[in-house]
């Protein structure tokens, strides 16, 4: 081992030796040639020297250790677009910046020119990342509407308990254990609807990086999954703008150039509950949402050479209202505004500055009763500095900080009508650094840790390092074992029981001091093939354990007693997928086989969300000429249920005054066994969609025409032991959109 | 082709059923007993109940009487006293889901000592035993020098106050506020009363009351215009107000003991009504049962109408006037 070691030392001091000196740096930003927005994971290509890169998030990349004051080719391909060559030429010890854009050739799959040469990064440390583009978003079967939270379900290892909620759940995590950014900036209840719909518009977003565990060091606060959302530009060559309806909302969409930058707008209100009646078991719910985003960006090489700045605004509001006073109102907003400026400079080095804001509030009004409103509030102010330096040999060195303020308030009242009142604040300052091993073929290695310096939870048994590994070996040029181990800290949790299928909203809390903030133990193996071009076959098995896990103490009686209780969580599973995407057709298969647990005061149970056996089936096909279709049929072995054991006749205090003989104040009350022991029948489901895209003088139109649960499946969504009835998910339901771009 | 759409049509039918689920799991012999000890008199109860399945999994439909008889129920009180309980049956109302008679067991000679322990022992036909323990709490004394004795306050308050004082830590205290009065209709006399809320929301032409959750405070205070409210409320629609024969006001106050709280605030649910919760939590203080055994103590305070204030409605008093 340790001559292994030895060897590996050597080596890496040689290539650090070998590859100073007589070269050059390449980097540069590919962008869409219509709409100058970034494509991210294009690829960058110099034939001559059969390397390259891949572009980032915001459609940047950097090919270093370039033979300098010699021309090359450099060939750019993105899937969809026509490729481009161009000639480069790099100078000693220089940066040379390309930016270059790409003609779309449409959304028609069939009409991708083939691009040839494309260069692959043999050794990327990317075990349990899914990186969705918004095209690929848009290929998705929709519901109602497109909804990144509902496509994610599609993916391997993302499991939810029913088609009913948008909140998702990753390799047996809770659902408040999942990080969702905008632009860097965490978002907290990020649903519309009780949690029908997701409050991410899709037309807003250019890509989204989904990490289902291992991420690396410059992602903290939670325990399972990160889903970074990153928003378009906007056009930056013309004013154009999109108007779109569905059976749920109208939306609009404007974006268009500014001085050295671009903006864009985005709009959506919902106008009709009709359709939420299918969700709610034919419930009338008078919900009345909107959300609204923008982003500016301004980039001058006259102010400052090599800078991009931008800001972004997201808002989103829910509000229900009864005129009838006994029954209460409710309102939910989110509030988020982000500051970036990122850097490139003279030297492989760049580098971002972000200030955030995020702020959700969220209040019941009981109008007539003399409670309290119940109220949570989470104001989130944040400032984060990322560096990261390629070195000529291509390895990465990344440091950071993150500064995090955060204060919650929460007032609250159990079904027990007993109240919580909880108010903190504090800070949580993080370093991270990180090493990214990337010069040989063969390993990949991203090896960092995070730091806590300062930290929201007053408890002192709080964690201060969070050690991670990600690693790529590739053992043939078509197969690559890949694993990641990473320990991970969440200081913040919500009031949620995983037992309230359908809720209001989950109130976000920092952990209380009784307790040790949350920590989780990742530990990720894979195995990626890529025999042909067209044919992927990925396996990966996880195991993933939680301690100190926040949960609800439902014992709570007494308003002294407290609101949590720690308690343990364990998952393991393996997830095998497929693609095989031969033009014009994409098809994928998911299988997931997982177990998850979770233990309080020595008690072991399935959560709810512990399904067995999961088995997604895509198809989505082009036939051209503007006509696409997709069909996904999802399979999920049965949720776990808690059986009745039986009925007892239970006193109630309805009038303390009356009588003794006036009358019988009982009524029947389930006794329930063992929690999650049962099992639901299993759910499946297929949904179709269809889209027309029909191209006129002036304007562009797109149809969408989608059914969900095609042969109207009756699956069971939850057993109401008071009356008997079975409620079912999503019946056959056709929906429909259309959207007019100018 | 034809025998593959055929095929895949058998395949649709099939998968698209309702599958059937069965959501019990074994019933084993459960027995839940209930016993409110109350406070203010010797006369207590106990009901004894057994648990049932129902075919249709909608447990109202079950009408097969779940009482049981015959069983030998004991409370010690205080110092060793032992109060015996024995069964009998009383009819049920009209319109209730089990036609038989059911079966309450009782005893007349049992009156709670303030913090005293009193503990239950019911010993089943089948020989199974449920035992309970709960603690009696103090008595609550409305203190006379802050409290109002008149509606309305000679002091031209917009308000009444009673206030209190028990030496209970954390109480929870359950309080109502009633108008008595008679009715004369048709030559007789019947008496009645109008609970007055915490306040009345007007919702259309419906006056909504708003009733108070248990208080902890150390006093109740009810706006004037909420009293007045419900005077007019009494004779709503009638008139020939002078029918109504004004009595008094009484204000009650219930002081529950740990357990009895504890299982009042367990059954007094609130969740909100989008919201959908699979499993309730359970909470009882019987060992090897299900149920409660709990003691409460009542304390009452009158307060007395002037004739001027029950004749500004139009009613008659039915008391001597005060000043």
């Amino acid at each position: 081992m340790n001559k292994a070691l030895q060897l590996f030392f050597i080596l890496f001091f040689i290539s650090l030796l070998t590859h100073a000196q007589e070269t050059g740096t390449l980097r540069g930003f590919v962008t869409d040639s219509l709409t100058s927005e970034a494509l991210v994971y294009a690829n960058a290509y110099i034939k001559e020297l059969n390397k390259g890169a891949n572009t980032d998030a915001r459609g940047y990349f950097l090919i270093p250790s370039i033979p300098a004051n010699k021309t090359f080719q450099l060939i750019v391909s993105y899937v969809g677009y026509k490729s481009k060559t161009i000639l480069i030429r790099v100078s000693k010890e220089k940066v040379v910046q390309y930016n270059i854009s790409l003609q779309s050739e449409g959304i028609q799959l069939n009409t991708i020119t083939q691009i040839g040469e494309r260069y692959k990064e043999k050794n990327e440390t990317n075990i349990s990342v899914q990186r969705i583009t918004a095209r690929e978003i848009e290929l998705m079967p929709k519901g109602v509407e497109t909804d990144v939270f509902r496509s994610i379900k599609y993916l391997a290892g993302v499991q939810s308990t029913g088609d009913v909620s948008a909140k998702y759940y990753v390799r047996g995590g809770a659902s408040n254990q999942n990080l969702v950014l905008i632009d860097g900036v965490t978002i907290y209840n990020p649903f519309h609807a009780l949690g029908l719909f997701s409050v991410v518009d899709p037309d807003m977003i250019n890509n989204i990086e989904f990490f289902k565990g291992g991420f690396s060091a410059e992602y903290g606060g939670r325990l399972s999954s990160v889903m970074s959302i990153i928003t378009k530009d906007g056009n930056k060559n013309r004013l154009s703008g999109k108007a779109t309806a569905s059976f749920l909302t109208g939306k609009i969409l404007l974006e268009g150039p500014i001085p050295n930058g671009s903006f864009i707008l985005t709009s959506r209100k919902s106008y009709s509950s009709e359709v939420i009646k299918k969700f709610l078991n034919e419930q009338t719910i008078p919900i009345d949402f909107y959300d609204f985003s923008f982003k500016a960006n301004y980039s001058d090489n006259d102010f400052l050479q090599g800078a991009k700045f931008s800001i972004n605004g997201f808002f989103s509001g829910d509000n229900i209202k009864h005129a009838d006073p006994r029954i209460e109102d409710y309102k939910w907003n989110n509030n988020v505004f982000g500051f970036k400026w990122f850097q490139v400079g003279d030297s492989p080095l760049f580098y971002e500055l972000g200030l955030s804001a995020s702020r959700f509030n969220g209040e019941v009004d009981p109008k007539i009763s003399n409670s309290r409103k119940t109220q949570n509030s989470v104001e989130d102010l944040g400032i984060q500095m990322n560096f990261t330096y390629m070195f000529d040999n291509k390895d990465e060195i990344g440091v950071g900080f993150h500064i995090k303020q955060i204060k919650t308030n929460l007032f609250i009242e159990n079904d027990r009508s007993i109240p919580t009142d909880l108010g903190s604040s504090g800070a949580n300052i993080s370093l991270y650094l990180k090493y990214r091993l990337m010069q040989f073929d063969f390993i990949g290695l991203d090896l960092g840790t995070r730091i806590n310096l300062a930290s929201l939870s007053k408890n002192e048994n709080r964690t201060i390092l969070e050690p991670r590994a990600s690693l790529t070996l590739r053992i043939l040029s078509t197969i690559a074992i890949k694993g990641a181990v990473g320990i991970y800290q969440q200081e913040l949790t919500t009031i949620s029981d995983e037992n309230e299928v359908i809720n209001i909203f989950e109130p976000w809390i920092i952990s209380p001091d009784y307790l040790k903030p949350a920590v989780s133990k990742h530990f990720i193996l894979g195995l990626e093939t890529n025999f042909f071009e067209t044919f992927n076959f990925n396996v990966e098995g996880y195991y993933k354990k939680v301690d100190n896990l926040p949960l609800i103490n439902d014992k709570k009686i007494l308003p002294e007693e407290n609101d949590f209780i720690a308690g343990k969580g364990e998952s393991y599973g393996l997830e095998i997928f497929t693609r095989i995407n031969p033009d014009p057709i994409n098809f994928t298969a998911s299988y997931t086989n997982a177990f998850a647990y979770k233990e309080i005061d020595g008690k072991l149970y399935y959560p709810r969300y512990d399904i067995r056996h999961s088995l997604n089936l895509g198809l989505e096909i082009d036939f051209g000429k503007g006509w696409t279709t997709s069909l996904a049929w999802i399979y999920n072995s049965g949720l776990p249920f808690t059986q009745i054991i039986g009925y007892y006749d239970k006193y109630y205090f309805d009038n303390f005054f009356a009588p003794w003989f006036q009358f019988d104040p009982r009524r029947p009350f389930t006794i329930i066994g063992t929690q999650n022991l049962g099992r639901l029948p299993d759910y499946h489901r297929l949904d179709f969609s269809l889209s027309k895209k029909i191209n006129f003088d002036w304007f562009n139109m797109k149809l969408d025409f989608s059914i969900i649960n095609v042969y109207n499946r009756k699956n069971i969504f939850y057993f109401k032991r008071e009356t008997g009835e079975r409620v079912n998910m999503l019946p056959f339901l056709p929906t429909a959109t259309v959207r007019i771009e100018l | 082709m034809k025998k593959f759409l055929t095929l895949f049509i058998i395949f649709i039918a099939l998968i698209s059923c309702e599958e059937n689920f069965n959501p019990y799991g074994e019933l084993k012999d459960r027995y839940i007993l209930n016993c409110i000890i109350r406070g203010d008199t010797t006369f207590q109860t106990v009901t004894l109940t057994r648990d049932y399945q129902v075919e249709n999994f909608d447990p109202y439909s079950n009408t097969e009487d779940v009482n049981v008889k015959n069983a030998l129920i004991r409370i010690w009180n205080g110092n060793d006293k032992v109060s015996l309980f024995r069964d009998t049956t009383i009819e049920r109302q009209v319109g209730d889901k089990y036609k038989t008679p059911y079966t309450v067991f009782k005893t007349n000679d049992l009156m709670p000592t303030p913090n005293s322990k009193v503990e239950i022992e019911a010993i089943l036909p089948n020989g199974k035993k449920l035992t309970s323990v709960a603690n009696v709490p103090d008595v609550i004394n409305i203190t006379d020098s802050l409290s109002d004795k008149i509606i309305p306050p000679t002091d031209n308050k917009k308000y009444i106050k009673v206030s209190w004082f028990t030496n209970e830590r954390n109480p929870v205290l359950i309080v109502r506020l009633a108008i008595y009065y008679f009715k004369h209709e048709n030559g007789l006399k019947t008496r009645n009363l109008m609970t007055v809320p915490l306040n009345y929301i007007q919702y259309g032409n419906e006056w909504i009351p708003n009733y108070p959750k248990p208080v902890t405070d150390q006093a109740y205070s009810v706006d004037m215009n909420t009293i007045n409210k419900a005077m007019e409320l009494i004779s709503k629609d009638d008139p020939n107000k002078s029918r109504y024969e004004i009595l008094s006001c009484i204000l009650e106050v219930l002081s529950l003991d740990t357990e009895l709280r504890k299982y009042y605030f367990a059954t007094a649910r609130s969740r909100d009504i989008y919201s959908i919760k699979l499993d309730e939590t359970d909470y009882s203080n019987i060992n090897g049962g299900y149920g409660v055994f709990g003691v409460y103590m009542r304390t009452y305070w009158v307060l007395r109408f002037t004739h001027q204030y029950i004749n500004s409605f139009g009613y008659t008093p039915g008391l001597s006037d005060v000043k």
